[in-house]
């Protein structure tokens, strides 16, 4: 037997915990979400989805625990003066 | 038994070489996506993620590239195929259709799409690869010993270890140019001679249709074209600094690539000449000494 006051405690919590946004699994897990792109069922549009891309750099984050920069061998080289143009060439 | 974390597990897996090599092709397939989005959506955006299909993204990106007119040095397993891109999907070498295959063809691609440069055609200043056997490049090493002391001297080498260099390469039969070679050395330029006028002048001088201004200009490293004057060695040497594959100007490209293909073939052409005929030799020779005469003689033009 609740009491009133006991009751709308129970209903204010449940109200509160129905605010909550759902979270998929793979957010915790988001090697799960790659396991169709590595078994080659995943198409290459879906592979390059905001969503698949996000979880291949949290997954990359953890292994490598970056910081950002230096990300990868090509972020490194765009740091790297240009070859000095004397006709602009957009890229180099 | 024991159980990987979570963490652990992906760890093993990022530090792959199926995860090295998918990413590889994945950045392939954006490349295409952002830079040849009609053929990506047609093409490449319902592919499955198999390994030998992203060996084909590659070939078809390059395949686009070629098809823009650039040209690209030939690279490992690639296979291009310019006038039918989505042919170069399926056109996968034999020995890469199995996974494993694919994904090791993948981990070598990855310097291409990371760090690429199309061909550049400028001359090495190695010594050796430019004069072995005494064949070849006579012009490069007339007009190196001529300009020693001008603003264009390349200064790689010491130019009389050039020259005997040159010399102990040239067999008995080809003596004729032994002492046409030596007397280069009392037919040095001035060193204040202004390099960029004397060019000029040899852009109007045309010797069995062969441009000198071209030759000359090639020669130097001068011709203002990155495709013409920077050779692989040097692009080495300045790191390999990497294209931009999302923003680059492939027509661009493929245009200065076409403008530097011909001063290479006036340098070329001139230097087969010259390097066979030893009356050649001579009268180049003359061309040059009498537009340096018309410089010292006569004010400079402006540019």
């Amino acid at each position: 037997m609740t009491t009133p006051n006991q009751d709308c405690q129970y209903h204010a919590l449940i109200a509160l915990l129905g605010e909550l946004p759902a979270q998929p699994i793979a957010t915790h897990n988001p090697l799960a979400l790659l396991r169709p792109l590595f078994d080659g069922s995943m198409t290459i549009e879906v592979a390059l989805s905001p969503a698949i891309q996000e979880a291949i750099a949290a997954c990359e984050q953890l292994a490598y625990q970056r910081d950002g920069k230096g990300r990868s061998l090509c972020e490194r080289l765009n740091d790297l003066p240009a070859i000095p143009a004397i006709h602009a060439i957009d890229g180099w | 038994m024991i159980r990987r974390s979570r963490d652990e597990q992906t760890r093993a897996a990022v530090r792959s070489e199926q995860w090295e090599a998918t990413m590889i092709g994945l950045r392939a397939a954006d490349i295409l996506r952002q830079r040849f989005a009609d053929f990506y959506a047609a093409h490449v955006a319902g592919l499955k993620s198999h390994p030998s299909h992203f060996v084909g993204i590659i070939q078809a990106l390059f395949s686009l590239v070629e098809a823009c007119g650039v040209e690209l040095p030939d690279f490992l397993d690639i296979r291009t195929e310019p006038h039918n891109p989505a042919a170069a999907l399926l056109a996968l070498p034999a020995h890469l259709t199995r996974d494993e295959d694919a994904l090791a063809a993948l981990d070598e691609c990855r310097w291409t799409l990371e760090a690429f440069h199309p061909i550049v055609y400028g001359l090495t200043h190695e010594i050796e690869p430019l004069f072995d056997g005494g064949r070849q490049n006579l012009l490069l090493l007339l007009l190196w010993a001529l300009a020693d002391q001008t603003t264009w001297s390349p200064g790689a080498a010491d130019i009389q270890d050039v020259i005997d260099y040159a010399l102990s390469e040239l067999s008995a039969e080809r003596q004729a140019f032994a002492e046409r070679i030596v007397r280069l050395r009392d037919q040095r330029w001035p060193g204040d001679l202004p390099m960029d006028e004397l060019a000029r002048q040899l852009d109007q001088v045309i010797y069995r249709e062969l441009n000198l201004g071209k030759a000359v200009r090639y020669a130097f490293a001068a011709t203002g074209l990155h495709f013409a004057d920077l050779s692989l060695e040097e692009l080495d040497e300045m790191g390999w600094t990497g294209m931009d594959w999302y923003s680059v100007d492939f027509a661009t490209i493929a245009a200065e690539q076409a403008e530097a293909r011909d001063f290479l073939q006036h340098y070329y052409d001139l230097d087969n000449l010259v390097s066979a005929q030893p009356e050649v030799f001579d009268e180049v020779v003359a061309l040059l000494t009498e537009a340096v005469a018309r410089l010292e003689t006569s004010p400079p033009t402006s540019a």
